[in-house]
């Protein structure tokens, strides 16, 4: 682990202070709840309910949780094809999000997206970018809409270190420092560019230094500690949402499984994936939550069965689901 | 009165429909301005579009009218500002952008074919897309081989995507209003050869609607023309030359790209047996091998001849002039083209 | 352009290629010796059409190829390379087979590829067909030409060169000449009855509605009048019989099943689809079974098996004008009932008069199978069969 990432967060604790007893338990379930939905993922793709290759985020649920604790309703939020922890995060039904990923005309889009592109406008996702990088202008863009618009919105902008050597970061960040937009670049370092180490494609593993580059407000962050990403969103959003400009927020985090469903992710020591699932974000939170008293053991152990049992419900709804046909005429709603 | 001056005297009147002869470089600043006055969700976005106008002028005066924040300068950044213009579209703006050669499409590629093309359709419909795309294409003006492309086939095989061509001022007029208040991507495709040209277009209709095919530019009965941009104005004037011989050539300006409809072609082919398309572009995977191949399936048994397609040679566009000058289909050649047919 | 075997006389149909004069690269003149071919006649130079540059050889020498497939490719002389290009065959030139091989002669006996295809372009074929003007000719007259609309419009004009005078379509031409045919080679004989339709109406109303729901389509009074038909058919089927000659012997050939050609009023003529295998089928089959052959009549698509032997047909004339008419026997065939509109009559009923809304069934037979008694029973029973049947939906 990065020493300064956790020296930095735990040193912007103070915004996580104001957080009630409520917001903090609220979070444990969040981080709870996407780490269940993907396990229900991986095992409803073993039944062959999921089609094609899903991106599990397993193992960065607190990048996801603490990012989307520090956001109003009114905020817009795009992120990747390892998404799903972004749109549970925001509210996104489960039915919904398992039916659009079993390919159904109930999904959260008809079934016309898939797992690579779940998104609900509804709660203010722009959208899920399969293509590494395509994300960054596109929130820029609902940056400026905020911007233009005067209600203090904030876009937020999820991706991974391995976009950041792809021109559309360059462009984004740039427009976005010199128009000043209120939008929150988050970098969730995983370390890994799909099969790729960072220190094999990348100068450095410090991402920040790229965004320092654009003469933006950075921060590096304990990916691993939903608390500390919490404060630094939190800062960040605040200062946005007062015309302070942009801010690039880079989470040090591990992916616990490969890249996509086909990689066994073999090219990883298993000393460094054992250092890394030790530091798993929810064990820790939830271990902390229960060192400070405010739960126990069990209600731990409850809210994980009551997920689990939330999911797999939700799953099996959405596997009953009929399938879209041609005679819904998606193309009338899609395009006219 | 100077073009300014009847684009003054329409202003005071916006919604008062005049018939008036301005140039291409007019007709799509008076829709631009239109548009925006119509729609404050409208904003445009480009290199050097604000006070000075952008480079060709197509925005002149909207910097002063709108402001900054409505006519923005953009840095050379075709990937960054066309993908904002996807976030701006998904919270609710209307956003056009220009750019500033068609051949800058390149660098914004992913951008409108994977983005922007896609959004609304992986949404299951959710969302809306109403993006402008304006980009200025087109050989004849000795800027080289980087500087003189239409593209009107690169982005011919994404759906998703609308793709209309103007060729003349009236056009430009209607269709970029049209393309305004459409709720999809709509790339519009202009011609830098064509800036100056001049024509009737009727200033300050609120009334347009997207074209859903071809158009009839001009109708005859030996001869079916089809061209885009700047070919449609080339083969008029073959049109002209086969009409002293006695052969009356109807001429279609094809004007819509995306969703291609060539069953208009096909019907004046069954009535003239003759096709002959005119493109500026290189001879493989433009819009007339489809029109081709579409009449070929759609009335094979009025052809009479083997459809013919004039295009640019298979090279990049050169600068001299004389060279540059004997690539670009000219309406000798297209009469010929004609009349060894029939 | 591709460079195709000529025809180079009226009995050539394939010719092999002994000797290449030109390389590939080579340029040629017009006129200029390309390549030297055995012919069933002789061997002889032939000399290129254009000027052009030898592109690609696509007959080797000793190759067996059939008129019209292609020898070799040509680039065409005068196309600067670097100008806007055209893409498109000049209207002078034949179409080419899609490649040589489709015209090759696999072998001794094969006589698929011997047949010449004849270059038209799709207009010119089109206009063939409506005008009634043969293309093979045509050809003949436009060696290494394609054969154009204003070829074939030249040749209408040539032949119908009378003022006022229309050529036939295909269609008309046949049934002109099947109908001389039959007046000149069948002596036929005609009778007649008038029936009552009531029987038919009622049931068409009282089952019309059903057989719609099961099959989509409404049952038709000509419907009933096959089914009366088929009836009649089985209990006098000799009027099946259709005349034969063999080897100079005459004779009679049984028909196997109960089969009916439907006269079928189309563009420009008539066309016969057959409904075949009648017996016993019930009513829906045979609703269906004649909406099917009409579509097939209407969208000028027949089946083999219309144009298979069939032994009578019926002509129903439906609302239009004429009370009655006597209708002519297609060739091949032994009968054919004529029904006229459907009209009032007063008859004679009970020693009263009554008003009764009825048919006249006309019936045109072939003497040389059919008697006048054989006649006469047939249409009685028919008549009875209208009348006094019984009629069931299913």
């Amino acid at each position: 682990m990065n020493e300064r990432a956790a020296g930095n967060a735990r040193a912007s604790d103070g915004a996580a202070a104001a957080l009630t007893d409520e917001d903090r338990i609220d979070l444990l379930r969040t981080m709870i709840m996407i780490r269940e939905f993907e396990e229900q993922v991986q095992r409803s793709y073993l039944e062959g309910l999921v089609h094609g290759t899903t991106h599990l985020c397993n193992g960065q649920e607190a990048v996801c949780a603490g990012v989307a604790k520090a956001l109003r309703d009114d905020d817009y939020v795009s992120y990747t094809y390892r998404g799903h922890g972004q749109c549970l995060a925001r509210g996104m039904d489960l039915e919904a999000a398992f039916a659009e990923l079993f390919g159904r005309a109930t999904g959260a889009c008809g079934g016309l997206g898939g797992s690579m592109h779940l998104t609900d406008i509804d709660h203010g996702l722009i959208g899920a970018f399969g293509i590494v990088g395509a994300g960054l202008p596109v929130a820029v863009g609902a940056g400026l809409s905020a911007q233009l618009a005067g209600r203090k919105q904030v876009s937020v902008c999820f991706f991974g270190d391995g976009a950041v050597n792809i021109g559309a970061f360059h462009e984004a960040l740039n427009i976005a420092q010199v128009w000043r937009l209120p939008v929150i670049f988050v970098c969730e370092n995983n370390l890994y560019g799909e099969f790729s180490h960072i220190l094999h494609t990348t100068p450095y593993e410090d991402l920040v230094i790229r965004a320092a580059s654009y003469a933006m407000r950075t921060e590096l962050v304990d990916g691993n500690d939903v608390l500390a990403v919490y404060a630094a969103a939190a800062g960040a959003v605040a200062r946005a949402r007062d015309n302070g400009g942009p801010a690039f927020l880079e989470c040090k985090t591990y992916r616990h499984r490969g890249h996509s469903r086909t990689d066994p992710a073999k090219y990883r020591a298993p000393a460094e994936v054992e250092a890394w699932l030790k530091r798993d974000p929810l064990s820790l939170y939830r271990a902390e939550l229960c060192a400070a008293g405010l739960i126990s053991e069990s209600d731990a152990d409850r809210f994980t069965i009551e997920a689990r049992s939330a999911v797999k419900a939700a799953a099996d709804r959405a596997a009953a689901a009929p399938w879209p046909s041609l005679k819904q005429d998606f193309m009338a709603k899609t395009f006219v | 009165m100077t073009a300014n001056e009847k684009m003054a005297a329409a202003e005071l009147k916006p919604l008062q429909m005049a018939i008036q002869e301005i140039t291409y470089r007019e007709a799509i600043v008076a829709a631009l301005r239109e548009e925006m006055r119509r729609d404050p969700k409208t904003l445009i976005m480009g290199e050097d579009i604000g006070a000075s106008g952008g480079p060709f002028k197509t925005c002149q005066g909207l910097y002063e009218e709108f402001g900054a924040s409505r006519v923005r300068d953009t840095p050379i950044a075709e990937t960054g500002f066309v993908g904002a213009a996807l976030g701006l579209a998904l919270t609710g703006y209307r956003p056009i952008v220009e750019i500033m050669f068609a051949d800058f499409l390149g660098v914004c590629f992913d951008q409108i074919a994977n983005s922007i093309a896609k959004h609304r359709f992986m949404s299951g419909g959710r969302v809306k897309t109403p993006i402008v795309i304006r980009a200025l294409g087109g050989a004849g003006l000795r800027f080289g081989a980087q500087h003189s492309q239409t593209a009107e086939s690169w982005l011919l095989s994404v759906p998703g995507l609308k793709i209309i061509c103007p060729s003349n001022p009236e056009q430009a007029y209607l269709m970029l209003k049209a393309a305004i208040r459409d709720d999809n991507p709509v790339l519009v495709l202009e011609h830098k050869a064509l800036l100056s040209t001049k024509g009737a277009a009727p200033i300050g209709l609120d009334d347009v609607a997207m074209p859903t095919g071809p158009r009839v530019l001009r109708p005859g009965r030996h001869a079916t023309i089809v061209a885009s941009l700047a070919m449609v104005g080339k083969a008029l004037a073959a049109a002209d030359r086969l009409a002293l011989e006695g052969i009356e050539a109807e001429v279609i300006d094809v004007q819509v790209l995306r969703p291609l409809n060539v069953s208009p072609i096909s019907d004046s082919v069954r009535r003239t047996n003759i096709l002959v398309t005119v493109e500026e572009q290189a001879p493989t995977g433009g819009w007339s091998s489809d029109v081709v191949a579409d009449v070929v399936s759609q009335a094979f048994d009025f052809l009479d001849a083997p459809p013919a397609r004039i295009t640019l040679p298979d090279h990049p566009l050169p600068y001299s002039p004389h060279l540059e000058d004997s690539f670009i289909p000219s309406p000798e050649r297209i009469a010929a083209t004609v009349k060894s047919l029939l | 352009m591709d460079f195709l075997v000529p025809k180079l006389s009226a009995t050539m149909e394939s010719v092999k290629v002994l000797r290449w004069l030109k390389h590939v690269g080579d340029k040629v003149a017009i006129g200029e010796p390309l390549v030297e071919l055995e012919t069933d006649k002789a061997a002889m130079e032939v000399e290129s059409p254009v000027e052009a540059t030898l592109e690609a050889v696509l007959a080797a020498e000793g190759a067996e190829l059939a008129t019209g497939a292609v020898l070799a490719r040509l680039g065409l002389a005068g196309e600067a390379e670097l100008a806007s290009s055209t893409k498109s065959s000049p209207a002078t030139i034949p179409d080419a087979p899609a490649s040589p091989a489709e015209f090759a002669i696999a072998g001794a006996g094969s006589t698929w590829a011997a047949t010449p295809r004849i270059l038209a372009s799709p207009f010119a074929k089109r206009l063939a067909g409506m005008k009634g003007i043969d293309l093979a000719a045509l050809a003949a007259t436009k060696p290494l030409q394609r054969i154009r609309a204003r070829d074939v419009l030249a040749a209408a004009e040539a032949r119908g060169a009378k003022e006022g005078f229309e050529p036939f379509s295909t269609v008309r031409r046949h049934i002109a000449e099947a109908v001389t045919l039959s007046r000149r080679t069948i002596p036929s004989f005609v009778i007649d009855r008038w029936v009552a339709a009531t029987a038919i109406d009622q049931a068409r109303a009282a089952h019309g509605g059903q057989i719609e729901k099961m099959i989509g389509v409404r049952p038709t009074f000509t419907d009933f009048l096959l089914l009366a038909l088929i009836d009649s058919f089985s209990k006098h089927p000799r009027i099946l019989d259709r005349w034969h000659e063999e080897d100079g012997r005459v004779g009679r050939i049984r028909a196997p099943n109960i089969d009916i050609g439907l006269v079928v009023a189309v563009a420009d003529g008539v066309m016969i689809p057959v409904l075949r295998r009648l017996a016993g089928k019930p009513v829906h089959e045979i609703v269906q079974a004649r909406h099917d052959a009409v579509q097939r009549a209407r969208s000028a698509r027949l089946l083999d098996a219309d144009y298979a032997p069939v032994s009578f047909s019926l002509s129903n004339i439906g609302k239009s004008g004429a009370d009655r008419f006597e209708a002519i026997i297609n060739p091949g065939q032994s009968s054919i009932l004529a029904v006229g509109r459907q009209h009032d009559r007063v008859i004679a009923s009970s020693g009263g008069i009554i008003v009764a809304r009825g048919v006249n069934l006309t019936l045109t037979v072939d003497h040389r199978l059919i008697d006048g008694l054989l006649a006469a029973e047939f249409v009685e029973t028919l008549a009875e069969r209208i009348e006094h049947g019984t009629w069931s939906s299913t």
